[in-house]
Formats: C-alpha cells, structure tokens, sequence
C-alpha cells in the first residue's frame, strides 16, 4: 500500500490491524480488527549510506533482507530473532522487539533515527532526523518502539548500523542446580573487563550458563577469565534467536523482566526449562497459566513484568498479556487518544489503555 | 551550596514590593522549604536569569529545594497558584533550557547532589538531579565503573541537566548519548504527582515513557531521582592526534575510518584557527600552528583490539594525506591532547572577546560540504568562524568569534548563524546534536518539520503535562503549543542584561 492508501484507509476510521511479517501477532489483548494492514510488501529499502552507518527502508523490509544487503559494505544491524526471513522492520520496533545482543550491541530502541508514520487519524508525519545524533524536539521514534501499532502505522525508519564485527567467541558451563548455573554467570560478569553476554539456558537435562564476547583471543582470554572451568564453543547467539523451543511449547509462554540483581538472589522463582539473559535481568518461560497471577504480582511489586506472549485465548482474556503499565498509565491513555482519537488502530490490543469502570 | 543570599532577610523584607499573586506563591513556598531557599528579592532571583547561552529573563521565584518531596510540594505550589516552573541543573545550558518565565518559579536543584546508591555488580546508579557529572564518574572510579556521556561541561554540568537535554559529549559516538544511559526516572509531574517512569528491569509495558522523558527539556515533569547505566572503564586506551593540511582531508579521513569498520570511542575535528588558538592557549607544540586541521582520535577496550585499532587509524590518517600523526605515549599526553579539545572554546578568547557557539548535526558525509558553505557564510557576513566538533557523529560547533562591542555585529551574527542551520538542515542534518531547541531554536524547528509533525511531537508534553506548567514556552514556534490552555507570559527574552519585575 502507498502512504496515501494508508491515509486514506485509517481516515474511514474503520477498526483497522496492521501486520507485518505475522512474528508477533498473535500477543495482545483483545482480537485483532476485521481490517488487516498488510505492510509486508512495502519492502523497499530507500538509502545506505556505508559511510554514515544509517540506512533508510519501508516498514516492510524483513530483518533478513536488511541484512543481506548492508553485509556488502560489511555492515549489520545487530538484531536477534528466530525468524529474520518474515520479520520485518517496522514490526520488529513496534513490537519493542529485544531478544538478545543487548550487552554487546545495545537495544534496538537505541538504533532507531527517524520514523514516518501515519497516525490513527491518519495524518503522516515524520519524528526524529537521518543522522545519528539528534535531539531536536521530542522522540518520536522512542515513543514508537514498543507501540505495537496502537498509535500510528510505522512506513518508514531510519536505522543506525554498525561494522560487521569479528568473530563472537564463547565458553559454557553445565550445572544441575539453577543456582549454580546463575551464580557461576554473575561471578565471571562481575570481573569482565568489558562487555559480555550472558545466557542461562534451561531448555536441556542441565542448566547451561553461555558467556559470549567479542575480540581477538588474547582479549577473550581476558574478557572471560572469571568463568573459571567454562569450555570453549561455538558462537551460540545466532541459534538463540533461532531457538523454536519455547514458540513450540504446549504451555503459556511468558517473558518475565525483573531488576537484575534480583535473578541472582534468588527472589525470583525461574521455573525449569527458563531461558535468561542475566544481565538484563529477563528470562522467557513455558509455564501453567495458574503460576502466572502470582508470579506477575511478585514481578510488578519489584519493578518488573511479565507478559504473556503466546496463550490460548481465555488465558490471555483472563489474565490478560501484559498486566500493569505502571503508575504513569494515564499518560499513555493520553498519548493514544492524541494519536488515534477515534480508537482506528489496534482497538484492545493494551487491555491497559481502557480506562478503569 | 549551603549558605544562600536570602538568610538572614526577613519575610517581611522579602515581601515587601512583590505583586500579589507572586507573594502568595512565595509565603506558600515557603512554608515548604523556608524563608532562606525562596529567592524573591532580584538580588537571589538575578543569578538564575540566564543559561550559558544568549537568553536571559528574571525569573519570578527562585527555590531551592532538598529532596523528592519538597520538590513535588513546590511544584504542587505552582499547581495551587497556577504559575509556570523551569527546573535549573547548573544553568550549563546553552540554548536557554533553563531561562524561567517572568511570572514562574525557577527550580533549582542545586541541594539536590547526592550520589544515592551504588551497585557495583549490576553497573548501576541512583542520584539525585544535582548531581554534578564528572563528580559522578568520580564517586564510581573505585569501583572501576564511570558514566558514560561526557559533555565539555562536564566538570559543572548536572546528571539532571543531562536527562533534560539528552546531553552527548565527544565519548557519545560509539557509546550513545545521555538516553542510551538511564535506565528509570522518578518524575514529579507538573499536577505533583510522583511517578516513576522505566525500571532496572530489561523491559518494559507499554509505551517508552522514560525514553521520550530523556530530552524533553524540562517540559515533561522534573526528574528527582535518576537510574544510571554505569560502564566499565577501559582497560586500554590510544589517543591519536593527527594534522592535516585541509578541513577536506580531515573530513574524508573521518569518513574513512567508519568506511574501515571501526567506531572510535571518540574522534573530534578542530580547525586550523582553533588549533592556533589552543596552541597559543596551552604553551604546548602539541597542535599545530601551520594552517593544519587536527583530528583527535580515541580508541579504547582491550589490549589489542585497540593496538589493532590504533594502528589500523594511523595508517589510515596517513593514506588521507595527514601530514603529521602523533600518538600519546603516556596518560599525561593524552590529556594535554584532551585539554586542547576541551578548553577551546575559552581558548578563542585570544581571537575576540565574545563568541555564540552552535550546535548542528549533519551526515557525516556532507561534512567537508557544509564546512565549506560556513566559510562562505563567514565571508559573506565579515565574521570569523571557528569549528571544533564530534567529527564522528557529524555534530558541528562553529563558533562565531566577535566583539559585541562593534556596533551591528550582533545582526551579523544572528544572521550568519540562521544562515548555518539552514545549511544543515538542507543538507539533511539536525537542527541540534545535543544542545536542545529551548529558547535558541525554536524559530527554525519549522524548517525542519511540518505542522503535522510538530502538533504530534506537542502530544508528548501535553500528555504528561496537560495544563502546560512544565517549562511551557520551549522548543515549539512561538513558545506555544496547540490547543493552550494558560496563558503564557510572552515579554521579551533579553539577549543580554536582565527583565524587570514589574
């Protein structure tokens, strides 16, 4: 669809769904809208600039096809994700999308320059600048990061890239106890000398502690001498995005994120078969849908949360997917009618937005 | 900042010849805070008229408060009086942030300088808004940890400050600028009410308020507790300075160290009479009085990453024709380097007596372009212009060195600067790489963005700010947002000198 087809369709004001690659569609609340915008085909990239590390593309650019291209002038966008051939850009920021390489590569909310949009009441505008510093007005590409279209149609983003770095290099550990597994993580976090990923890997008959880094050996060396007794691998962040066990799960799959010197204390309970990316305090689970109300309660109660990120359907009306927005929730009912008064885009999708009877 | 100007004054002293409606505000106030952190007499309120940019305004009430609660009881006073607040860091500002409204209260937050708490292992701080950030950088030293962003101002600057602006710094190119940094803000909102906006938690529900927080200039609320991410220092580091014999090659060397793959921890472009001026300043042979551009380069990390690194930007400085590349041999020399970069804006004293310096962003490709269209923006006003900047990151400082004591200049100057952010913009730049609009940019956020687009940016303080009490006469044209719902004082910003009390 061209910008102007999605003026027009959102000024109709009919109940409208955007989609892009079908990676997260099915976490929300509510039901998506009889309309579907389907943005995937507008999948243009627009400009790279090697020179500038940015590049410019239509919403519908999957992560696959941005890569591919920006690896010719040896450069990526250091994003993780099981299915980098249908997930595309626009979804990937309005979905607040993580996933790991946080520490080594910062978040993508970071990474996202400038945005064009179409709101629910379908004006277009632009919000940030094709450069890679910027601070002129206010961010509206930070406050579509994490959206999930309930404020505006993203069309276009500009992105900051980076070189291809070398090589990732890897240890892991084996633990029959998750205390131990978390323990021996934090340890050698604590006396790295730079930046490091950490994950705890519950899936297998072991918890399995990764520690990931960057460099030339003699660096790595030095980077990971606090896992003491780790065993050199294979870099294993690539298969982490591409991991399909817990999508596959019978169970709710829930993304629990608390502090993270919480995980370590044990104040958290981290059911077996977690996934956790340690410093950030945010692990992913298969679990029963009667864990879930106490265990959303504990994370809120710390400053954290838990969503439920795929359910069958009366568990997610029930407990709903994303519980408490936290205290400032009247300002995002603000922002959302001042984006899309007439309620067009992603009706119920934040069970929160409604406001309380 | 213990001992304020007004103790020892009398209330009634204070009082005596303020309007009405601002001495009701002030005895409020001061059953809050006390009669000694209220500044009503123009001798407490003149100091905080003006930033370190060009605006300035009396403000109406100064205050000072000490913590969180007193901070959201006074702003619960301007809420009970109707009146506008501007909360003021260390008034480092330049693009006037921090200038208050001539019937509002500014909110200082000078008392407010406490390192709170430090979790070594997490990376994490918690300080208060006065928070100076070097002092910051200091209190983590021995654990090994520092505070990223590092703007030249460093050494006065407050972490408050930085949030409000989204402050960068020359370390800003491969470590990202103030927002990339904190990690939660406890916020007291212009109805004063506390909330705290983002967590310690890797994720968050809904929309990134924190995120859209950091660089609101003030218009969202005011900050009285920040979570700070802290980084690891380096375990080495190489400081590079290299001359080259035009602004040309000095930028497409900057363009072909990115083109190699790597992201300097900082690289920063001085021209040749700023490299006069700082040579002359510092009595030092390490920048060149020949007519030459320099580029300062840093790597750091590990051990031989950065001799990698250093190596690879040597031979690179070289194939762009530098003509000199000089690496620091000890940490003593990296900082004469460094001292040279971060007092040039006092070192242009030697050229003129006054300067206004800019902030704009442009790609980093259109660098040797837009340097050329200022000189001729130079010529055509009969100005000297100065450039020192984050080459890197494409964020240029021109600096318009004058004496405002010839008569006329100052239109020259207004002109020639109006002049450079249109080039910028045009070229596909940024009005403001970290700065901010505040007072000194509003006019040009037009050229920029359409209607449309700013009547959408104008969402995000009115949304948390709907009675437009937060600093309400910043960044949007005409120092308005859509749909007012107060009336704001509109007299006149100064250029210099301060407004009356009338």
């Amino acid at each position: 669809m061209t910008r102007e087809e999605i003026v027009g369709a959102l000024l109709t004001g009919e109940p409208t769904t955007v989609v892009g690659g079908r990676t997260f569609s099915h976490c929300g609340d509510g039901r998506p809208a009889p309309r579907i915008l389907r943005m995937d085909a507008s999948s243009q990239i627009l400009a790279h600039e090697p020179a500038d590390l940015v590049v410019t593309c239509e919403a519908g650019v999957t992560l696959g096809a941005l890569n591919a291209r920006l690896a010719a002038s040896g450069q990526h966008l250091p994003v993780f994700h099981p299915e980098p051939g249908r997930a595309t850009l626009g979804g990937l920021v309005a979905s607040g999308w993580t996933g790991f390489g946080r520490r080594l590569y910062g978040p993508l909310r970071d990474r996202v320059l400038e945005v064009v949009v179409v709101t629910g009441d379908g004006r277009l505008v632009r919000g940030g600048a094709k450069v890679v510093k910027n601070v002129t007005g206010f961010d509206l590409p930070r406050l579509f990061c994490g959206s999930m279209g309930t404020l505006g149609v993203i069309v276009e983003l500009t992105l900051k890239v980076d070189p291809l770095p070398g090589d990732r290099s890897a240890v892991f550990a084996d633990f029959d106890d998750q205390k131990a597994a978390i323990d021996w993580g934090l340890a050698g976090y604590r006396s790295a000398p730079g930046s490091l990923e950490i994950i705890v890997d519950g899936s297998g008959d072991k918890w399995r502690t990764w520690a990931v880094c960057h460099g030339p050996q003699s660096d790595v060396n030095l980077l990971l001498a606090g896992f003491v007794g780790g065993q050199s691998a294979a870099d294993p962040l690539p298969r982490f995005g591409s991991d399909a066990k817990l999508s596959a799960s019978e169970g709710t799959v829930v993304r629990v994120s608390v502090p993270p010197s919480m995980l370590g204390d044990g104040q958290v309970e981290i059911p077996d078969g977690s996934l956790l990316d340690l410093c950030s305090g945010t692990f992913w689970a298969s679990v029963e849908a009667d864990w879930i109300r106490s265990a959303r309660e504990s994370a809120e109660s710390i400053g954290g949360s838990l969503v439920i990120l795929a359910a069958r359907t009366e568990v997610r009306t029930s407990l709903t997917t994303w519980g408490s927005a936290g205290p400032a929730v009247d300002i995002m009912r603000r922002l959302k009618s001042e984006f899309d008064p007439g309620g067009v885009l992603e009706p119920g999708r934040f069970a929160f937005l409604e406001a309380p009877v | 900042m213990k001992h304020l100007v007004g103790d020892g004054v009398s209330a009634r002293t204070k009082l005596k010849g303020a309007p009405r409606h601002l001495r009701e505000a002030a005895k409020a106030l001061a059953s809050v805070v006390g009669w000694p952190r209220v500044g009503v007499l123009e001798v407490e309120r003149c100091m905080y008229s003006g930033d370190a940019g060009i605006t300035s305004r009396l403000p109406g009430l100064v205050v000072w408060p000490d913590d969180t609660a007193e901070v959201a009881a006074v702003v619960g006073v301007c809420r009970d009086h109707d009146l506008a607040f501007t909360a003021r860091g260390a008034g480092t500002g330049l693009s006037g942030g921090a200038v208050g409204l001539s019937d509002g209260v500014v909110i200082s937050t000078a008392r407010m300088d406490s390192v709170l708490e430090i979790d070594p292992v997490c990376r994490i701080a918690w300080v208060q808004p006065g928070v100076v950030n070097s002092d910051l950088s200091r209190a983590t030293e021995s654990f090994g940890l520092h505070f990223a962003p590092d703007p030249s101002s460093q050494s006065v600057c407050t972490i408050g400050g930085n949030v409000a602006e989204n402050s960068g710094g020359p370390h800003c190119l491969r470590d990202g600028s103030t927002n990339a940094h904190i990690l939660a803000v406890e916020v007291v909102l212009s109805s004063g009410e506390i909330v705290m906006l983002g967590s310690l938690a890797g994720e968050s529900v809904g929309f990134d308020l924190r995120g859209v927080f950091v660089g609101s200039e003030g218009m969202c609320g005011i900050a009285t507790r920040i979570a700070v991410r802290l980084v690891a220092n380096p375990v080495s580091v190489a400081t590079l300075l290299a001359s080259f014999p035009t602004v040309n090659a000095a930028a497409a060397a900057t363009s072909a160290v990115i083109a190699a793959g790597i992201v300097p921890a900082a690289l920063e472009l001085m021209d040749a009479p700023m490299c006069t001026a700082v040579a002359a300043f510092l009595g030092t042979a390490d920048y060149p009085t020949d007519g030459s551009t320099v580029l300062l380069v840093e790597v750091d990390g590990l051990p031989e990453t950065v001799e990698t690194q250093a190596r690879a930007i040597e031979k690179l400085m070289s194939a762009s024709g530098a003509t000199r590349v000089n690496r620091a041999t000890d940490p003593a020399q990296a900082q004469r380097f460094w001292k040279g970069r971060k007092s040039s804006f006092g070192a242009v004293a030697r050229i003129a007596p006054n300067y206004y310096l800019h902030d704009c962003v442009v790609p980093r490709t259109k660098l040797a372009t837009v340097l050329g269209e200022i000189e001729r923006i130079a010529d055509d006003q009969g100005l000297v212009i100065v450039n020192v900047f984050h080459a890197g990151d494409g964020n240029l400082h021109p600096l318009i060195v004058y004496d405002a004591s010839v008569s006329g200049v100052g239109d020259r100057v207004d002109a020639a600067g109006a002049a450079i952010v249109e080039a910028c913009v045009a070229a596909g730049g940024s009005l403001t790489g970290e700065h901010g609009v505040g007072l000194e940019k509003q006019r040009f956020m037009s050229l920029m963005f359409s209607e449309d687009d700013l009547s959408a940016q104008a969402a995000i303080p009115r949304a948390f700010d709907p009675a437009a009490r937060a600093n309400p006469d910043k960044v949007f044209p005409g120092g308005s947002r859509c749909g007012d719902v107060r009336t704001l004082q509109r007299d006149a910003v100064s250029a210099s000198g301060t407004g009356l009390w009338a």
